[in-house]
């Protein structure tokens, strides 16, 4: 009797270890769930999880992508103080924009030119995440088209200096 | 109508270039293994490409058949919608390895735009024609073909010269085959090699085939360059309204080579009243 329930307290423990180890299977690739460790508890989605879609889907002119010249003039005002070492390769970075514009779940993803995972040093990473964030309003596209949607910046950099910004 | 019909066929050919490939096809090659992987892949186009069940399902297309290219391209898709060269190098490559005549051009021009890899576009693109032999057809969006994207790589790699040679080559070689944007990008080259004469000559060129405003406000700077005033404000003007009227460039995914903005218009207005 002792040994049977010690036996079922064990494989109860054993199921919830198993349950809250899992991460939930995601609904689309390159999705950002929330991690409370990294992301902003107080940001929330217009209309939720399930109906973020992706930037292009929004309309033509969302993100960077509104007007870029201005976009571009913003990060290289925001960066041209920053003395980044000498290295080349992608950085892109990876988030949610709301339907008021804001954003969160920064995410940061970082490969070499040949587009072979790399890492850049912390301080490159770090300064360009923290220029992007610095943006407290993105465009969202008419009123009609007003959505959650998830929106990247990749910065193309060569020994030190950022060639390209897309898309 | 013309310009209706025009937009319809070139509708058709972007959804036909990208469209699934004819399974029969292995079947009378005697391949049944890709066969079967190609007829399982037709579910493909019920799932949204970003579903991690299309995705499941393009891998069990690769457990019947792992040389079957066209699952590894629509893997390779979704992460180059989202801007990750990891994942869509990764996937690309096996496409292109598997089928280098259909996937080589798309590997191109995917890198030039999404990723300004011009380098590996112009690799991909002298690939392609070692091994096609006559044309070798056009962009992943069908917009240009991959001899005038060649040029356009260039031109965007800063070498002027051999890009103006590539692009004039091409238009002189395949007259029918001269895309929306071809006559402005070649101007836009002229311009930057300061010969403004040739530039007008490419943007009143492009003005008869696609009359938007990037050719209206390119042709405004060498006006400007060559102090011909009265039509500089005239194409300036142009430039302005057409904008408005949104009859520009334009891309859901990406701002393209030469594409303008509100902004830049009024910038090259206010270099002029400085000059």
């Amino acid at each position: 009797m002792k040994y049977g329930l010690l036996s079922i307290t064990v494989l109860i423990l054993a199921n919830i270890s198993c349950t809250t180890s899992q991460s939930p299977a995601l609904r689309w690739v390159e999705d950002i769930p929330f991690d409370p460790a990294v992301d902003n508890p107080n940001f929330e989605l217009c209309f939720g999880e399930d109906h973020a879609i992706q930037y292009y889907r929004v309309s033509n002119n969302t993100g960077s992508k509104h007007n870029k010249p201005k976009f571009v003039s913003f990060i290289e005002e925001q960066t041209k103080s920053i003395k980044f070492k000498n290295e080349s390769g992608y950085i892109r970075v990876r988030f949610i924009v709301n339907c008021k514009g804001e954003a969160d779940r920064f995410r940061i993803l970082e490969s070499s030119l040949d587009n072979k995972p790399k890492s850049f040093s912390k301080q490159t990473s770090e300064k360009l995440l923290k220029v992007i964030k610095a943006i407290d309003k993105w465009h969202t596209g008419n009123n009609m088209t007003k959505t959650d949607f998830y929106l990247y910046v990749l910065f193309k950099i060569v020994d030190g200096k950022i060639v390209k910004i897309l898309p | 109508m013309k310009t209706i019909f025009c937009l319809l066929l070139f509708g058709y050919s972007v959804c036909h270039l990208s469209s699934q490939p004819n399974c029969n096809v292995y079947l009378w090659e005697g391949d049944t293994i890709q066969y079967e992987a190609c007829k399982l892949s037709h579910n493909f186009k019920y799932i949204y490409q970003f579903e991690t069940r299309a995705i499941a399902l393009l891998d069990s297309c690769i457990s019947i058949c792992p040389y079957y290219a066209f699952a590894y391209y629509e893997k390779a898709v979704p992460f180059l919608k989202a801007g990750n060269p990891i994942e869509w190098d990764k996937n690309i490559n096996l496409a292109v390895k598997y089928d280098p005549i259909t996937y080589l051009g798309t590997r191109a021009s995917c890198r030039g735009k999404f990723f300004a890899d011009y380098d590996g576009a112009i690799r991909d693109i002298d690939s392609l024609s070692l091994i096609i032999n006559g044309d070798i057809g056009y962009t992943h969006d069908g917009t240009y073909h991959l001899e005038m994207y060649k040029g356009l790589c260039y031109k965007a790699k800063g070498d002027f010269q051999k890009s103006i040679e590539i692009i004039e080559r091409f238009i002189n070689s395949h007259p029918s085959d001269i895309g929306f944007y071809d006559f402005l990008h070649l101007g836009v080259a002229y311009q930057e090699t300061g010969n403004h004469n040739m530039a007008i000559k490419y943007f009143l060129k492009q003005q008869e085939v696609n009359d938007i405003a990037e050719n209206r406000f390119y042709i405004a700077k060498s006006y400007l360059h060559l102090k011909e005033l009265s039509n500089f404000h005239i194409s300036i003007k142009k430039a302005k309204e057409k904008i408005k009227q949104n009859q520009k460039m334009n891309n859901k995914y990406h701002v393209l080579e030469d594409e303008i903005f509100e902004q830049d218009v009024f910038k090259l207005q206010n270099d002029s009243m400085l000059k």
